[in-house]
């Protein structure tokens, strides 16, 4: 039976219909699905809302090192371990290879055939070759483990060459901050989706609700994403390195609310809202959008 | 039925107008249609071939444009698509019948009141056993219907891989690699282990100096520039370095590309002697000029250089075919200077000689 996703349904993540077609296109052609988008904009968050949705288990959350290469994620080889149990050996048939493979994150999903989503986070910081040492995995959903023997193959239960199952549904989530350029024949297997600010309020005033839960007033919470909005605009305007997004502004209506601001206090004309900065990274951006700010009329 | 006609015309234009898709995106395609994505409207057709398709802003705006121009076919008009349609070697649609069947296309349109004194629909001749698709000679007014981003001549990826050819291996530094070999060795003399064998890790001991020129006349490749710096931060060389000059390395180089900071020519020589040099200049060949005293310059330097910094290798962004009879064609027969074209080839080039790999007399 195969679950669509249609975005509305995860507890505190929303998103457009667009990018839930995207979701379900992804699943149904059993690609992976490259997501891009500003910091803060809930890419990460997106895995968690699909298992939510689609009652997977928890998705299986891959955080790339740039030490990482793509076995890494695979499988382990405890190589060290065999040469140590191999001073005490009795016999000779305990100096085998397969009980020191390990499956790892991705080879574990690969091989339990269970629907699940597979979150592989921010590929832009691996090395530049790492993408491209996982195209074929992720193409085909198998990979080799290489450090088996052929005459073990039988006996180890993973078997020399682990396949997923065409059957199951399952989806790989990619997500970049386009730090680095991905190599092009990696791009090209991948669906791409770019995760767009929720620019319309409805939308907005929908995510922070939920976001925030019942013991905030709907009135700070309607001042609050207008005034955000305003805000944002003229910080992209001025051109600050990092506009604020989501969630930016869900921990800013978290501070109005510790330090009980009126919603009425955030529409006043002529001022800066409260606790503004809290709204910008770095001090550079603070400077660029209080000098624009102000000489606003 | 329909919804594959168009995909089809949309991914033969596309692929006519330079984007780089492959048969397997046209079979997805027409999966995703078989599964009902993209059959709703034409806005969902847009974003599945914008999600299938495109990768870059250029891309984007090409399928932008071209769904801008693409006339909503009539019931009638599709009939018709699906009637020329080619089923096999039955039907197959000459080429005489091409130019038949755009007369009788423009008849109904008329007819049916829909054209509009702006408007008149042409129908793109097939290729072969191609399906034409109706387009519109419509005035555009989305704001960008010219796609005026010129392809980057190198980009950071291009030098990065580049650069990590340079790869001298060499185990030096504190002992802290696991050596198995040494390790079995000696357990098996010693009949028990008291300690692994440890053994120093591979580094790469490749150094690269890199002299670039940030004088006027190499401003069409102002934006190469900073590629040079953030490549190589991430090409795991052990030791690099960038200078800037001006037109002719002389008595001094500088440190930022605005020719700032400077560095006597000689303690950039003794700082980093030993390690090959890349220079990146136009070495005149921009102004189409010979200068006796560029040629003269380029070339002492050349060989004060040479004598501590080897190999040295030199690549020109003018293309080749520009180099004759300005000054740095006479540099490079002057001093048997090794020069490259600044192109994903010319780099591995360039850097095969900074190797030692290969001597190239040009």
């Amino acid at each position: 039976m195969t679950r669509i996703y249609t975005g509305k349904a995860a507890k505190k993540y929303r998103v457009p219909a667009e990018v839930a077609d995207m979701v379900n296109l992804a699943m149904a052609l059993r690609r992976p699905l490259l997501v891009e988008g500003e910091p803060g904009c809930g890419k990460t968050m997106l895995a968690y809302a699909v298992a939510e949705e689609l009652g997977f288990s928890e998705p299986i959350k891959i955080v790339v090192k740039s030490t990482h290469q793509a076995k890494d994620l695979l499988y382990r080889y405890d190589a060290l371990r065999r040469l140590q149990d191999a001073q005490t050996a009795k016999r000779d048939e305990d100096l085998h290879v397969y009980p020191y493979i390990k499956l790892e994150k991705l080879g574990k999903a690969i091989y339990n055939k269970k629907p699940c989503v597979v979150l592989i986070d921010e590929i832009d910081k691996a090395d530049i070759d790492f993408p491209n040492d996982l195209l074929d995995v992720l193409d085909t959903l198998s990979f080799d483990i290489d450090d088996l023997p052929d005459d073990e193959a039988d006996q180890c239960p993973y078997g020399r060459r682990v396949s997923g199952d065409d059957t199951v549904q399952t989806l790989v989530i990619i997500t970049s901050n386009r730090e680095k350029q991905l190599p092009e024949p990696f791009l090209r297997r991948c669906l791409y989706v770019n995760l767009p600010f929720p620019d319309d309020p409805g939308l907005l005033n929908e995510i922070a609700t939920l976001n925030l839960g019942c013991d905030f007033s709907q009135e700070l919470v309607d001042a609050a994403v207008h005034t955000f909005t305003q805000i944002r605009n003229s910080a992209k305007a001025a051109e600050v390195h990092k506009s604020p997004a989501t969630s930016e502004m869900i921990d800013w209506i978290r501070i109005l609310h510790m330090r009980s601001i009126d919603g009425k206090a955030l529409l006043e004309k002529d001022k800066l809202p409260p606790y503004w900065q809290a709204l910008f990274k770095t001090a550079s951006d603070i400077d660029i959008y209080r000098a624009n700010a102000t000489t606003e009329p | 039925m329909s919804d594959d006609a168009v995909l089809y015309g949309l991914f033969i234009r596309l692929r006519q107008q330079g984007m780089r898709l492959a048969v397997r995106d046209y079979l997805d395609g027409l999966r995703a249609l078989r599964l009902g994505f993209g059959v709703s409207s034409r806005g969902n057709l847009q974003q599945l071939c914008t999600a299938l398709w495109v990768r870059t802003d250029e891309d984007r705006r090409r399928l932008a444009l071209m769904f801008a121009e693409l006339e909503t076919p009539t019931d009638e008009d599709v009939q018709r698509l699906i009637g020329a349609a080619p089923t096999g070697q039955s039907n197959r649609p000459t080429k005489n019948t091409g130019p038949h069947r755009q007369e009788s296309f423009a008849q109904p349109s008329p007819q049916k009141g829909r054209s509009e004194e702006s408007r008149s629909v042409t129908f793109d001749r097939p290729g072969g056993d191609g399906i034409a698709l109706p387009r519109s000679n419509i005035r555009l007014d989305c704001p960008e219907s010219f796609v005026l981003t010129p392809p980057a001549i190198v980009d950071s990826r291009s030098l990065v891989v580049a650069w990590r050819r340079m790869w001298i291996a060499r185990r030096t530094g504190p002992r802290t690699e696991l050596d198995i070999q040494a390790t079995i060795s000696t357990l098996t003399h010693r009949g028990g282990l008291v300690e692994p064998r440890l053994v120093a890790p591979r580094r790469n001991l490749a150094s690269l100096t890199i002299l670039i020129d940030a004088s006027r006349s190499m401003a069409p490749w102002l934006d190469v520039i900073p590629h040079f710096e953030t490549s190589l931060r991430q090409s795991r060389l052990a030791k690099s370095a960038i200078y800037y000059f001006d037109n002719v390395p002389s008595s001094q180089l500088f440190q930022t590309s605005r020719l700032t900071s400077p560095v006597p020519l000689q303690e950039v020589l003794f700082l980093h002697s030993g390690s090959p040099v890349l220079v990146f200049s136009d070495g005149g060949a921009a102004r189409g000029r010979i200068t006796r005293q560029r040629i003269i310059g380029t070339r002492d330097f050349i060989k004060n250089a040479k004598a501590r910094l080897y190999p040295f290798a030199w690549i020109n962004p003018v293309p080749r075919n520009r180099w004759p009879s300005t000054s740095f064609e006479q540099i490079g027969h002057l001093s048997g200077l090794s020069t490259f074209e600044l192109t994903e080839e010319g780099l591995i080039q360039a850097v095969d000689v900074l190797r030692g790999k290969r001597e190239v007399r040009r």
